[in-house]
């Protein structure tokens, strides 16, 4: 997976066109959160959604690795452990490199970004979203 | 007995219009949960509903939301406005736009400012926060004359300004946030900071020229708010910081240093500073932020006025600021070999059992 930050162009691309199949994981304990990215990225791709770290975990450790989503969208700022110690402990399980995470941060949190890329992130994005930037920032991960 | 109604005694009498009250209070009770819990299934029915039309029109590149809207009865138009607001926090792009151009032709700009023309404080608040929401704006006048005096109106004003276009937006938002000399709301502080992150230079300068008159606490919020830029262009209200040195608060002579301490003037600001009085000074808060500023230069003159703190501050927590400050320097095997620091291992530690439990 490539590391660095994206830059991408946001412009919309005709569904026909979107890689399908792949699996997302979006875990975030705003509701309104889930809610949207659900809307956006269901048209393109298989979505599961959980509400918090521990549950994100939990459903990981009870797929084998073959069936583990192909993206998980994490984000920070959750009750219970960060999105940062469960993206340390997601990385620390043997085959999870294949698996593309982006982790989503609230604004102001900057400096969170540097954390995720070190806990091993592959892309980060701040609140509020833009969701064709995040659909295309997908793309080119799964790609 | 007292005999009163029909051979009844008053006891009896007082028995039974207490059954029928406790009859009565919990037919009420029973009946208002029942009506709440139907009207709360009624409202998730049709929030859901309402949330799954949002949804895919919000697919289309123009979802034409009039037609749709003007169906809605009050119902699904309360459950579409408290999507909405979910909705609008969380998004940008151009799905914002388009939630936002459905605020509008459900007359929602206009409820807000009405909100804003009309209401007293909480109203005028929740207004300000869903103009914000939906991208609009209202007359500067109005959020002068309504929210001047109010910290928490005057933030929420200013970072309605900021989305707008106006040109003197950074004018107005000085006017609202530090015109009357009042300490600011943490989200005041904020709206500041995010007021001047492209002009950090502007607010020093007014600053420099306008605080004479300020609440020693907004003082100390500004020099906070400034302390967050990391990098000022000019020199022209280094020589007002360096004044409030001698200012009679330790919070903001402290404040000041920390400042001083993070800016771009490092290389200038070693000849200029009494730094030897600074570590004189009474507060034990100037003098650990003066240890912070020393560890942040770094250079050898610095690392030698460390050594010598760590071993003659008097106060113990001061003691470990500049013990902790000259280890960002020095190893834990170099503060053991020099025989006239030694003695300060100990508290070495200390330090590093705290830093690293």
């Amino acid at each position: 997976m490539d590391g660095s930050p994206a830059s991408v162009s946001t412009e919309d691309t005709d569904p026909d066109d979107a890689t399908g199949g792949e699996t997302l994981l979006i875990v975030d304990d705003d509701r309104a959160i889930r809610e949207m990215l659900s809307y956006k990225l269901e048209e393109m791709y298989d979505v599961i959604t959980r509400e918090n770290g521990e549950d994100c975990l939990r459903f990981l450790e009870g797929q084998p690795p073959q069936e583990w989503p192909d993206l998980i969208l994490l984000d920070v700022m959750m009750p219970g452990r960060d999105g940062i110690k469960i993206l340390q402990d997601i990385r620390e399980t043997v085959g999870s490199n294949d698996m593309g995470i982006i982790v989503i941060s609230g604004s102001g949190q900057e400096d969170t970004a540097t954390d995720a890329f070190d806990a091993g992130a592959d892309d980060f994005i701040m609140k509020p979203i833009s969701l064709d930037e995040l659909s295309a920032r997908i793309r080119r991960l799964l790609a | 007995m007292v005999q009163v109604l029909g051979g009844l005694d008053l006891l009896a009498i007082l028995g039974i219009v207490f059954i029928a009250l406790l009859a009565s209070t919990i037919t009420l009770t029973v009946g208002l949960s029942i009506y709440s819990h139907v009207k709360r299934e009624r409202r998730e029915s049709v929030t859901e509903e309402v949330q799954d039309v949002l949804f895919s029109k919000l697919r289309d590149d123009d979802p034409s939301w009039g037609p749709w809207v003007d169906r809605l009865d009050t119902t699904q138009r309360g459950a579409l406005r408290d999507l909405l607001e979910e909705y609008l926090e969380v998004v940008d792009g151009n799905d914002l736009i388009k939630l936002q151009a459905l605020g509008e032709e459900l007359g929602l700009h206009d409820w807000a400012a009405d909100l804003v023309h009309d209401g007293g404080y909480q109203q005028t608040l929740r207004g300000l926060y869903w103009l914000k929401l939906l991208g609009g704006q209202i007359d500067q006048s109005i959020l002068l004359d309504k929210c001047t005096g109010h910290p928490e109106l005057e933030a929420a004003a200013v970072n309605l300004l900021r989305q707008g276009e106006d040109s003197d937006v950074l004018e107005t938002g000085t006017e609202l946030l530090l015109g009357g000399g009042s300490p600011l709301s943490i989200r005041g502080m904020d709206a500041l900071y995010h007021l001047y992150e492209d002009d950090p230079d502007g607010l020093l300068a007014y600053a420099a020229s306008h605080s004479d008159d300020w609440d020693i606490v907004l003082l100390f919020q500004v020099i906070r708010v400034l302390q967050s830029y990391e990098f000022f262009e000019q020199e022209s209200g280094l020589e007002w910081l360096i004044s409030l040195l001698d200012h009679d608060s330790a919070i903001v002579r402290a404040a000041v240093i920390r400042l001083l301490g993070g800016g771009s003037w490092q290389a200038d600001l070693r000849y200029r500073l009494a730094v030897d009085e600074l570590l004189m000074d009474p507060s034990v808060s100037v003098r650990k932020a003066t240890y912070e500023l020393l560890s942040a230069w770094g250079d050898p003159m610095s690392v030698s006025l460390l050594r010598s703190a760590a071993l003659t501050e008097s106060d113990e927590r001061a003691r470990m600021s500049a013990v902790g400050a000259l280890a960002d320097h020095l190893s834990h095997s170099e503060i053991r070999e020099l025989e006239d620091i030694r003695p300060v291992a100990a508290w070495l530690d200390a330090n590093e059992a705290i830093v690293n439990p």
